[in-house]
């Protein structure tokens, strides 16, 4: 690698770093808009409960269907929740901690030759370019999922609140998942960081 | 759908009267019989003179008005029964897994969309940046397009009929109301009225659709 492509390293560092940064906002935005949709749900579902005649005179378990749904999806919200917390904050830590090792590094390369070369040689400066996209497409996978499931909240009909509770239900486990993931991915970046940070003192 | 303020009275109808009770008591006896059934599914309103029909995942497929439709409604109830006839096919659509499984016969299994594979290429390859600044960008493109489909989301409008005879009121995708309007129709405008209410309805299926399905898989 040549000089050239340290430096377009450390670009696209920032570059992903500063995907972390804008996906932060909008995860957050978009749970809110997710949990604002169901909570709604939940209300017209109960407001069905009360007012609906003509169905449950024909199919007598569906009261108890859509008590057992409302009772499930509120369960789901308050399983998700801590999840979203959890990433939305190693997110924001990422973003904390990369942001003045970055600026260390950028300065030593600029300054030194030998720096230049040392990261322009680690594979640790190319291995947290990739830590950070995943970091921050998996961010922007997670907005995207919550919009759509505070879209698909507000068409739902108390009929179809149990399908609603299989979809949601499918993205609790997404979220379980993207939490692991990003732990894992954050240790990864964070060892790397070290070994770049050591590299970045090389004189 | 709910009532807000620019919802139209519902008909009073009494309950043995309803038109729904005896739909869907039918409906549950059908579906019981045969699945086919299910694929295009009408609904009525509580006087039946309004019907509704959507596809099996309660998707709008068409709208109407039978005769008697105006003493039973008139121009303050019309909008009303036509979404109260959409509600109760989409009603219909979304309860068909239920009785399914009630029948005993099990549920449609879907496949589960957890895999996400965030691969990129070794950090030494030649393609390795490129493919990186790939991976930046196309979060760029699901963070605009999320950001793009919350806004629609929160945005309220007024789907007019061209005929000026039947408007919806949409939040995001979902209908909040509908009423008879701007022009008051008369009882010789049911074909008009049934056009507008139809291509207002048909116009927020179209720009609902796509991306939510994608979800929903």
């Amino acid at each position: 690698m040549s000089d050239g492509t340290s430096e377009s390293s450390t670009g696209a560092f920032r570059e992903a770093i500063d995907l972390v940064r804008e996906t932060v906002g909008r995860l957050d935005d978009a749970w809110r808009q997710l949990v604002t949709s169901v909570q709604e749900l939940i209300g017209r579902a109960r407001l069905f409960l009360r007012e609906d005649a003509v169905w449950s005179a024909v199919l007598r378990d569906l009261p108890g269907e859509v008590a057992e749904a409302i009772a499930t999806i509120d369960g789901l919200l308050s399983r998700l929740r801590p999840g979203v917390d959890r990433i939305l904050e190693t997110l924001r830590t990422v973003v904390g901690r990369t942001a003045p090792m970055l600026a260390h590094a950028s300065l030593a390369a600029e300054r030194h030759a030998a720096v230049r070369w040392a990261l322009a040689k680690s594979s640790a400066w190319a291995g947290n370019v990739a830590y950070a996209a995943n970091l921050g497409h998996l961010g922007a996978d997670l907005t995207g999922q919550f919009v759509e499931a505070a879209i698909e909240a507000d068409r739902t009909t108390p009929g179809s609140l149990p399908t609603y509770a299989g979809s949601l239900r499918r993205l609790a486990d997404r979220v379980d998942q993207s939490v692991r993931r990003t732990a894992d991915w954050t240790a990864e970046l964070q060892r790397l960081l070290s070994e770049a940070a050591r590299v970045a003192d090389l004189r | 759908m709910s009532s807000s303020a620019h919802a139209p009275r519902k008909a009073d109808v009494p309950l043995d009267s309803d038109a729904r009770l005896a739909d869907a008591r039918r409906f549950v006896s059908d579906v019981g019989s045969s699945l086919d059934h299910t694929q295009r599914i009408s609904g009525p309103d509580r006087t039946g003179t309004a019907y509704a029909v959507v596809d099996s995942v309660g998707r709008f497929v068409d709208i109407g008005l039978r005769p008697g439709w105006w003493p039973a409604l008139g121009p303050e109830g019309v909008a009303a029964g036509l979404l109260e006839a959409l509600e109760s096919a989409r009603m219909k659509a979304a309860l068909v897994p239920l009785i399914v499984r009630r029948n005993g016969r099990p549920p449609r299994s879907r496949s589960e969309p957890l895999d996400e594979t965030l691969g990129l290429p070794p950090p030494g390859a030649a393609d390795f940046l490129d493919a990186a600044r790939g991976r930046i960008a196309e979060a760029y493109r699901l963070i605009d397009d999320a950001g793009q489909r919350m806004r629609e989301q929160q945005t309220t409008r007024v789907i007019t009929g061209p005929r000026g005879l039947f408007r919806l009121y949409v939040r995001g995708g979902r209908i909040e109301s509908a009423e008879a309007g701007p022009q008051r129709p008369t009882a010789t405008d049911t074909d008009r009225l049934v056009a507008d209410a139809r291509d207002t309805l048909t116009q927020l299926a179209r720009e609902s659709g796509g991306a939510l399905e994608e979800w929903r898989r």
